[in-house]
This record gives C-alpha cells, structure tokens and sequence, in this order.
C-alpha cells in the first residue's frame, strides 16, 4: 500500500506518495526530477547511483525511499553551492576525470565523503574509498590524481593558506 | 608545440563542469509531458519457432497505450551490414522464429514502468522449440541446424549511396551457418614456407566480452506535429542512425530528427539499429505520445551487441633474422543469432594485422558463423584485439626460439612511413611504430627487467615484461562518408560550430572547439558548440568510424578556415591592405609587423553586415574520410581503399605473477600511441588510459559467461570489470608523427590503445613464470593449471 | 518488482517489531539496511508482503563491552563502524577484516552485521531476473521442483557467502535472538543449516539483536582471508577466517578455522584444526594440502579443483597470520 512520506532532499522538504517497494533513486529521478544520481546497474555494484544520506554513501538503487525518510539526502545537484563547484568537482573538470560522465556524479560524492573524514589521503586510501564506484571511460587515473588535488586544497583553505 | 596557442594544449573539457554538477543531460533523463514507459518481451528460448503471439490481454489492462509484435513490421529486417552478398538479416521483432535467448518477440507503452511490467507477463507467446548451436565449431558441423533457413535478398538500403544492386528474388535457401567469409591471398604462400628458417602455427581463442558502459541502452521518441519522429537515443553516429532508422520505418530521412543527448559511454556497443529504438518510435507513433524505453543492465548486457568469441590459428614462416616470409592466418568467430558486425570482423582481423609488420605472402581466411548466441557487434578494437593478441603472442614464441629479442624482432618487421598496404593500396603517410616500440621498450625497462626471472626455482612472486604493437585505423569509406562543419560568427567576434560529433566521453565536443579556436584566432571560451543533432548540424562521419578527429575535425578546420578568410577578405577591404599582408589572431587581423594596425572581429563583422548586404560571416567545410573512394572496401577480398591514415601503438606489461594462486598484479602498463599529433594531450592520455583499463579488464578478467546461449553474469556483480583497485601505474606516451592529411597533424585515438595490451600481459605472463596462456581471459585457473601441468612434466 | 499488497512497518521498538513478526512473521522480510532485500524484491524472489524496518529502533547499533567482559555488538550496527572499531580490532581482528571486506565503500555504511548473519544463500540460477528465469522451471529455491545445478540428487546447494560469520565463528561468539516467548542465546554456527533452501535457523518470529564475543585467551590472534576475482564488490569465492591460541613454546594450542563460500552454510575445518593442534605454526611452504582433500563435494565453482588447491592455500595463510597476531598480542 503506497504511504505518504516526507523525503529531506539538498536542504527541501518534499513530500510525496511512494509505494514501498520503490527505490530513492526512481522518486529522485522520476518524481523529483533530479535525474543526476544515474541508473547504472540496478544492484548497487557499480555508484552510478550514489547519493549521501545523512553524510554517507549509499546506493539509491537499492534505498527504498520509505527508509530514507527520516535521513538528509544530498544529490550531485546539491553540492554546488550558489554556482560556486566544490572543491572535489573542481578539482574533477581540471585534471581531465570526466570522459562520459555517467559515473561522475557519483564517484564525486563518494570523494567528497572520503574528504570529510580524511583530509590527507594516500592514493591507496583513494582507491579503497572509489572501489565501489566504476568508471569504464577513464582507468581511473586522473580521477585519483584528482581527488589528490582536491584533498591539497581543502587543507590548504583549512589552514588560511 | 609552443607554434600553436589552443589545441596541442591540455584545456579543460567543456563539458566538463555539466557533468560534475549532474547537469549533463543522457538520453534516459529527459522527461517529457504524457511520457509513456516502454518494455520488452524477449525470448527465453535460444531456438524456436513462435507457434502464435496473442497481446489481446496485454491491450485491455488499464493503463496500457500502445502494444505491437513483429506483424507490424512484417517483412522488415534491419542489419549493420546489408549489401547484396550480405542481406540484412534481422526483423527487429520475430515474425516467426526467435533465435537467441534475448530475440525481442513483442513491446508494450503504458503510463509507467510497473503497468508495462504487468502488460508484458499478460502476453502469451507459444513457442515450439528448436535444436540449436552454442559454438561455431558446432554450427560449422555438417547436418548442423540451421539458424537461418533463407536469406532475404532485398534491395540494399546502400543502393542509392553506391552499393551494387542485385535483382530482389525469393528467399534463398541456406545451406550452412556462414554468416561471412574474407578471404585474402597474395605472394607466393609455399615458396614463403618453403624459404624460411623456421615455421611455427598456434591457436588462440579469446572469449566474448562487454562493451558495459555505465550508460544503459535507452531512446525516447515522439512523433511531432509535423509527422516527424524526434529521438534522443543513448547512440554513436547519429547521421547513419538516422539513416538506417528512416530506411527501417520507411521515412524519408529528413522526417527524422535525432536531438542531442550526452551519451555515458558507447565503446562500438550503441552503433547497430537496435529494436528497442525503432519499437520505441511505433509506441510512440501507435499511442500518440511520448515514448522512452530504457534497457535494464542485463539487457544491455546480453541482449544488445557483445563482442565476439573468436578462434585464431596462425602459422608464420621467418628468416634466420627473424624477418617474416610467410604467414597464413584463419580466424573464426561465433557472430551469435545474427550477423551483426560479422562480416566487418573477419575483414578487420586481415585489416588491422597487415599494417604492423611486413608479410611478402599471405593466406588469411576469416570466418564468421551463426550460432544461437547473442549477437556480436563492434567493440573497441573490432577484431584488433583477437589478432593482435594471437599474432604478438606468436611472435613472442619465434623470438624466444631464434634467440632473439622480441623487440628487436618487432623492429626488424615493423612497417615504415611510406609503405603500401597490399590489397587496399592505402599508404602509410605517417607511422609512428617503430618509434611507439622503441619508447616502449625504453620507458618499459625492457632491456634490465626482460628474462630475469628464474622459471625453476619455487619462489611465491615472479615478475616479469612483455610487448606487443598494433595498428587503427582513421575513418573509412562507409556512410556517412565524410563530415561537414559550419562556424557562425556572431557579433562580437566569438563563434558557433555546428557539427554532428556525439559526445559519448571521447572528447570531440572539446577537441572540436580547439580546432576551431586554433584555426580562427580566438580563445577557447569564445567557441561555443551546437552537436549531436541531425537538424542543426550538418553531416558527421561518427566516430564509431574512429573518424572523429580526422575527418570531422578536418571539416571544422576548413570551415573555421573559411570564416577566417571572410573575415580577412573583408578586413583586406576595409584597411587596404592585401590578404596576404593581414594576420588573424586573438579576435583582432592585423597588418603583419604593425602591431597596432588592425581591426577587432566584432568591428570586421559590423563592417560587413553594414556594408556587406547584412553577411554576418558563416563558414562551411567539409572533408571525405577517403577522398579516393567511392565506397568501402570489399569485405570478402578486402581490395579497395580503407582509410587515409593509420594510428600505431605499442604497448608494454609489468607484470607479477603469484605462482601459489595463479593471479596476476599488473604492476606497470607503458604505452606510446602514435596518434599524429595530440590536439588536447589530457584528453589523449584519458583515452589511452581507458583503453588500457578496458583492455586489461578483457585479458584477465572479463567473460560474458554463456551456456546454451544464456548469460550467465548479466549483472555487475558478476561481470566483473575493472575497479580502482585494478588500476596500474601507467605510462602514456604519445607520438607524434604529423599525418599530413590530418588536422594540424592527428590522426585517430579512443580506439588504437587497446590491442596491444593482451599480448604484452601474456607475454608478460610467459616472462615471468615460463606458461605460454593461449586464451583470454588469462585467468589464475588457467595460469596455475599451466604450472602444475609444467611442473608435473618435469619431474 | 511486484507493486501489489506489499505493506511496510516502521516499529518503534523491538517489542513492536516482534509484535508485528508474531502476526506476519513467515510473510515478513527484516530491513536492516536493506541492500540483500531490494535485490531480492528486483529478482522477483521476496516472496513476502510485509517489510518490516528497524530503522527507527534505536538500540542495538552500537559496540560496548559487558560486566562480564564480553563484547556486546548490536546485530543493527553497520559494517564499517564494525571494520573501524577498534574495540572490535581488539577483541577479534578477523570480524574487523570481514566487515572491511564485505560488499564495497557505498553498501558498507548501511549493511548490518544482523543482514550480513541472516544473508540468503546464492547460486547462479536463483539470484536473476524473473525473466531470466524464465528460461527453464522455477528452481527448488524459487518454489519449483528441480535443481539446476545438482540434477541427480536434486537437493538445494545454494551457497553461503556472508563473510562475518566465519570470523565470529572461529572468536567462539554467540548470538541473541529475540522472539514473542523472550530471547534464547546461541553459537553463530548454530544459526545454520547448511540448506540452501532455508539456510537460517532463525524463526520467522524471531530478530537476531546481538552479537556477544567472550573474552579472548590470552596468545590469540585471529584473522580474515578473502579471495575474490576482485577487491571489492564480490562475493567471496573463498573467505577463510582463523582464530590460533599459541602454547608459550610457540606450539599452537588450538586452531579454529572457518570457510564461508564454499557450502551452503558456514563450516569448520575440523581436519586440518586436529592436525594443526599441538604442532608448530605452519611454514611459508606449506599449502594445506589435506583441506583440499577433506573438502567434500563442492558446488558452483567453475573449477573445482583450483577452489580445493585455493582453499588449502588460505587456510594456511590464515593460521600464520592469526599466529602471527596471536604472538603479538598479550
């Protein structure tokens, strides 16, 4: 039986009609019309579909959205802030990781993630943290060298540089 | 490159910064008013006949808008190749029999994805199953069953671009599974062998693999008030998709229109005409409303194109000195239910071979065969990959038996710039190879980490290097045939490209705009680009053909190139100075050495709308892949022009094997692509660095897993591709051999970095540990049966 | 996905949530974080009408010790506060390892140890699409009457590939289960059948609430081993977890070895652990070859062979490391 529910989206309140066994990413696309979390693989195996609840990655694909209820969403669209591109996402357009960009938006939000809570990361700790996001245009690569980059200049913001 | 002040020069994307905001738009994001959902029912049975279809349920459910099988195309078929020796073969909907697990027997549109679900499980379909075959070994068995009974020699839909006519007939009874024969001969094969020091034959095989872009097939399509159908489709070369779908739902071309969309990826998986899109287009036409389809990951995956599982046998005769004499080569492909890009694939394993090394005499049959299986389309390399990994592997074993490098080996065969290809007359106007190898080997450490590994002594890790080199091509005689281009001025100075390029992550968007930038004289920010769309651009080649760069970019230059010279004529005029004396750049012609004298564009422009019956300047270029030829080679003797320029890579593997599990760690992956010139060096990294992660990913460890012709891994968590943690250190190396036919000197990339990786890692393999593995995927099954086996034969 | 009747439950509280299992139990399906049972729901192999969150219950998400010294670990916590726990590190390295291991980075915030114990089994006839299915008759799993993968004996051998149990299995733990009649406390390894048609010995009625590690003996180490095609993502092919308590003199005194992905539940290598009792630990040379041999009959492995030789490989790279740990610890 469908439920009325209140999903906290990129700081919005929306609320909405969902049967329980539809998924966060079909209400964001399809009823919110945020369509930059992507329908990649359908079984949480490949972060095309990643967003963050409450600060967290997770696979809207396999979210139900009726569990989402009560968390904070941040999709891709809501990591800008008035125009102004994150430091992840900057660091992303200049080194040359994005090729199709179907992966993008979620391999930003898990890099951004990776930031929040580890500001100094090796390339390992890189790897480890984008193991769960596949890219098939890149190698990878530049999308390591970015998130490098990114994680410079944050701590150099951090320390009034 | 210093000369030049926009392309040769690692500038961001310009898309880039859509994309990383999630505003990039794809094919399955656009939502239109009273958009209805379309599905699919596919066959569960690899061969069968259909006994009887009925939909009359599916109609009734509430909900449900349009339904259509293969009676509302009858007689339809739609194929990549169709020519008179190869008639189209596939009804995009099944009429009568099915022949492959996935074949489309039926779709609905209703108001949304779980009434659609609903619709297709209220369709009953009777099947009578058939007996059927898994393998071309067993399709190629005399008293084998047929996939195909007739063959449907109808009018090609090439005929009016060239392609021989051939009277319409009756069905022509079958006799065998061939799908495709190439077959190539010339020197004197027997005095090759009869002459060389040494002969050696091994067989290769190499296993069906993914394109799997993270891009699932999708189109939407809706019908307008003009009676045209307008598309957005996840797809590669819009103009010959335009082309194939008017034919298919008997249009004319320009009542079809294909709209921008970004696509997330492509890898030759989203060229074919597939059936999803055209049943997309009738829902659309029979419910009078929009209709988007999008294929689930596991139709994507096994029920759209994959690439080939393909046999190569290969015998070559050398000289003392390790010189070819002779080779014979005979390829066979399993080409699955229908033709697919078979024909192209046993064309293209002689093609993309005979580019590398010198051969005086050569015998090459390829062959490719229907089975039950899916179908086989083009993916990245088409063929490239199998050859060259069977034939580098080869070489790799003759060096080791002369006693001599394989580098070295490698040189003393490679072609040279000047050299004529034997059977298509093209010439290498620039070949970078021997130059890629020897980089290779250089930045490679070949020389210090070659043969260091002791293959006896029980250590747990043994590493080791191996190299390979191949060959791509830059475009091909095959519609569209060439690209056009238009660069509109606009007031101040700045300007527009119109040009068909789809922008599925290869770059064009961006390498495109630098051309232009460069050839007019302004900034990179003050191009903008108008592309993917078949009513505002004008012809494009696509760069399924691998063309993008060479042929489409040469038409933006010479379109740039004819704005630049309306803008000097008009600035000739107004300052009274000759053409030849004036200079085009930073938006500004000046008189050259006088600096300060000189006109704005925006004051040129001005001056020639005031002055020049309101022109506001518009170039226009275009450029035909192959000026030489009138169409695309034969595909069964493989005479006739193909391309105008060939792309060369050589590529080297570090690898290291546990000898207790059998993996392999790729430790390092060093590639030198001689790509003519690199007009954005970040982005031809990107490309190489892709093309490597892909290839790797197909040498040790991705297999589309069929039994009985059924998928499977038709998942992401079982077709495993690689992931971060799969990444190499990589080197990626460019050279630059300035193509003269090719803007500022490029030639093709996006393509020509994959297939030399398979070699290199097996022979890599072979460096380390002493197992010569003849089949992808190299897994560590294989590896550590090899051992055991080798260590058993020891003792 | 099947749209029709499917009712879902957020409960306030454990007793509610037994509440509600007590009335639709058999018809209901736990969501923990909820990635196994989407997968399920999309594949069209749920089979329930009821889903019942734990979302909002607020205990059992956390990792504290008791007056007696055990390790208490809510069965609702997620695995990566387990992988990062150092706690957890302290008490059974080989958990910490698992729920490192399990999944990939996006699933690991929200999968639960209680999901990873309860994980369903796996074959590659049963985990596809309806339409895939469709195919051939529904398998045992599914409601049919065959099996496809063993025709002849025609019994379910869906396999068991949740990596944490075998890491609790060789640190001795228990779990709690609660149900309507209270709660009842068993070994992990009491929580299995070893049918892949059924392969938890949960009730219907029932929710596992914790996970209790005893105290560790002083000189033991233990560890976890995963062999997947890739590092992360998969499924473990084989996922091995030794617990190794060493003699003073170095000898070990007792091996736990336990495998998950092999059979249709987790399993103890109760061989090799005799043989390894009272010797000294394992060599770099030494490959397990009598693990390969004690095996049994294993199923939905394209190479048979390769996994026996793999699993000897492990397991003894398991026991030096746990050994290697155990030396290092008090």
């Amino acid at each position: 039986m469908k439920r009325l529910i209140q999903l906290h989206v990129n700081g919005q309140t929306h609320d909405l009609v969902v049967h329980p066994a539809r998924t966060l990413l079909d209400v964001l696309r399809d009823q919110l019309g945020l369509t930059g979390a992507k329908r990649g693989c359908g079984l949480g195996a490949c972060g095309a579909c990643t967003v963050l609840l409450d600060g967290r990655p997770a696979a809207a694909c396999l979210t139900l959205a009726v569990e989402a209820a009560d968390q904070e969403v941040l999709t891709i669209e809501g990591l800008a802030e008035g125009g102004a591109l994150h430091p992840v996402q900057e660091a992303f357009v200049e080194s040359g990781a994005v090729q199709c960009g179907f992966c993008t938006p979620g391999m930003v939000l898990s890099a951004k993630t990776l930031l929040d809570r580890c500001p100094d990361p090796k390339p390992e700790e890189i790897r480890e943290a984008l193991a769960g996001n596949v890219c098939r245009c890149t190698g990878y690569v530049k999308i390591i060298e970015a998130v490098s980059i990114a994680a410079r200049r944050m701590r150099e913001a951090a320390s009034g540089n | 490159m210093s000369e030049f002040a926009v392309v040769g020069k690692p500038l961001p994307r310009v898309d880039a910064r859509e994309k990383v905001t999630g505003a990039a738009s794809y094919a399955g994001d656009i939502r239109l008013p009273g958009m209805l959902c379309g599905r699919i029912l596919r066959s569960p049975h690899p061969h069968a006949r259909i006994v009887s279809v009925d939909t009359s349920r599916a109609e009734k459910l509430k909900g449900v808008y349009a339904v259509l099988t293969g009676r509302d195309m009858a007689g339809l078929r739609v194929a990549f190749v169709d020519t008179p020796k190869y008639p189209a073969d596939e009804p995009p909907f099944a009429l009568d029999r099915v022949r492959y697990i996935g074949d489309e027997v039926a779709a609905v549109a209703a108001v949304d994805d779980a009434t659609a679900a609903e619709a297709l499980s209220l369709i009953r379909v009777e099947y009578e199953e058939l007996p059927a075959v898994f393998s071309a070994a067993d399709a190629l068995k005399p008293g084998a069953p047929l996939v195909h009974e007739f063959d449907y020699p109808g009018k090609s839909i090439w005929e009016d671009w060239g392609a021989r006519g051939r009277p319409q007939s009756d069905p022509v009874p079958r006799k065998d599974n061939i799908a495709a024969r190439t077959f190539v001969e010339f020197g004197d094969l027997a005095k090759g062998f009869a002459e060389a020091y040494h002969t050696r034959a091994d067989t290769y095989e190499v296993a069906p693999v993914a394109h799997a872009p993270l891009e699932p097939h999708a189109a939407l399509a809706y019908w307008d008030a003009s009676g045209k159908l307008n598309m957005h489709v996840a797809s590669m070369g819009i103009f010959y998709k335009r082309f194939v779908l008017a034919k298919a739902l008997g249009l004319s071309i320009s009542q079809v229109r294909i709209l921008k969309s970004y696509v997330g990826g492509a890898f030759g998986g989203k060229i074919d005409v597939f059936p999803y899109e055209i049943g997309a287009a009738l829902l659309a036409r029979k419910a009078g409303r929009p209709v988007r389809i999008e294929l689930s990951r596991e139709e994507s995956l096994a029920t759209t194109r994959m690439d080939f599982h393909a046999t190569v046998h290969v015998k070559t005769g050398v000289r003392r000195d390790g010189t070819i004499t002779a080779q014979d080569i005979r390829v066979t492909v399993d080409t699955g239910a229908y033709r697919g890009t078979g024909p192209v694939v046993v064309f293209l394993c002689y093609s993309y071979n005979i580019p590398v090394y010198r051969v005086p005499a050569q015998r090459y049959e390829g062959l490719a065969v229907y089975t039950n299986n899916p179908i086989k389309g083009p993916k990245r390399g088409h063929g490239a990959p199998f050859i060259r990994f069977a034939v580098d592997s080869h070489m790799d074993m003759i060096a080791q038996e002369l006693g001599i490098d394989t580098v070295e080996l490698m040189l003393r065969n490679a072609r040279d710039r000047g050299e004529v290809m034997p059977t298509s007359g093209d010439v290498l106007h620039s070949c970078g190879l021997k130059d890629a190898i020897t980089a290779a080997a250089r930045d490679g450490d070949w020389t210090a980490k070659r043969r260091k590994s002791n293959w006896n002594v029980p250590e747990r890790f043994k590493r080791g290097v191996g190299i390979s080199a191949c060959s791509m091509f830059s475009g091909s005689p095959y519609y569209p045939f060439g690209s056009a281009a238009v660069v509109k001025m606009h007031d101040d100075g700045g300007a527009t490209v119109f040009a068909g390029t789809v922008e599925m992550g290869q770059g064009s968007e961006t390498t495109l705009s630098q051309i232009a930038a460069e050839e007019l004289g302004v900034p990179l920010n003050d191009i903008r680009m108008i592309s993917g769309d078949t009513e505002l651009t004008p012809i494009e080649f696509g760069s399924f053909l691998s063309g993008g760069a060479f042929v489409t970019g040469k038409a933006v230059k010479l379109a740039a190139a004819d704005a630049k010279r309306q803008l000097l004529e008009m600035a000739s005029r107004l300052l009274e100075v000759d053409v030849a004396d004036l200079e085009a750049r930073d938006k500004v012609v000046r008189v050259k050495g006088v600096p300060r004298h000189g006109l704005g564009y925006a004051e040129i422009i001005a001056a020639s709308v005031k002055q020049a019956n309101a022109d506001p300047i518009i170039g226009k270029g275009h450029h035909k892949s192959v000026p030489a030829a009138e169409l695309h080679p034969s595909l069964s003797t493989a005479k006739g022009r193909w391309t105008e320029a060939y792309g060369f890579a050589a590529q080297l593997a570090e690898v290291e094997v546990d000898t207790w599990t059998g993996k392999v760690r790729v430790l390092r992956l060093v590639t030198y692509h001689d790509c003519g010139f690199a007009l954005n060096p970040q982005i031809v990294e990107g490309q190489i660095e892709g093309c490597v992660s892909m290839a790797l990913g197909q040498t040790l460890q991705e297999r589309v897993d069929l039994r009985e012709g059924q998928m499977f891994n038709p998942d992401f968590i079982h077709y495993r591709m690689p992931l971060t943690l799969d990444t190499p250190e990589m080197v990626s190396g460019m050279i630059h051999s300035d193509e003269p036919q090719g803007p500022f000197g490029a030639k093709e990339v996006g393509e020509g970095a994959v297939s030399g990786v398979m070699a290199a890692v097996a022979n890599a393999v072979y460096d380390a540990v002493g197992v010569r593995v003849t089949r992808l995927p190299i897994t560590p099954a294989r590896i550590l049966g090899k051992l055991s086996r080798a260590e058993a034969a020891s003792r | 996905m099947p749209d029709d009747g499917l009712e879902y439950h957020a409960p306030e509280s454990l007793d509610e949530a037994v509440a509600l299992l007590e009335r639709c139990g058999p018809r209901a399906a736990l969501l923990g974080g909820g990635t196994d049972v989407v997968a399920a729901l999309k594949h069209g192999v749920l089979a329930k009408d009821h889903l019942v969150s734990l979302k909002r219950i607020r205990d059992h998400r956390d990792i504290a010790a008791s007056e007696s010294g055990d390790l208490l670990i809510g069965a609702f916590t997620p695995l990566d506060s387990i992988a990062s726990s150092a706690a957890v590190r302290e008490r059974c390295r080989a958990l910490a390892e698992a729920a490192g291991k399990a999944v990939s980075p996006l699933l690991r915030g929200r999968a639960t140890l209680g999901g990873n114990l309860c994980l369903d089994t796996r074959c590659w006839y049963y985990n596809q699409t309806e339409s895939w299915r469709a195919s051939r008759p529904l398998c045992l799993k599914a409601g049919g009457a065959q099996c496809w993968v063993n025709e002849k004996r025609n019994t379910c051998v869906a396999l068991f590939c949740a990596e944490t149990p075998p890491a609790l299995m060789v640190a001795g733990a228990r779990v709690i289960l609660r149900g309507p009649a209270g709660e009842r406390t068993i070994g992990v390894h009491e929580l299995y059948s070893d049918d892949g048609l059924a392969p938890l010995k949960r009730e219907a009625t029932e929710i596992v609430t914790t996970v209790v590690i005893p105290p560790r003996p002083p000189r033991w180490g233990s560890t976890y081993l995963k062999y997947a095609a890739r590092g992360s993502i998969d499924f473990p092919l084989l996922g091995i977890a030794a617990g190794i308590r060493l003699e003073p003199d170095g000898r070990i005194a007792e091996a736990r070895i336990a495998v998950t992905g092999a059979k249709s539940a987790p399993f103890r290598l109760t061989q090799f652990e005799t043989e390894l009792r009272g010797r000294a630990v394992p060599n770099d040379a030494e490959r397990g070859e009598s693990v390969a041999r004690s095996l049994g009959t294993l199923y939905l492995s394209d190479d048979v062979p390769y996994k026996r030789r793999l699993a000897g490989l492990l397991a003894a790279e398991a026991v030096r490391r746990a050994a290697e740990f155990a030396r290092g610890s008090a």
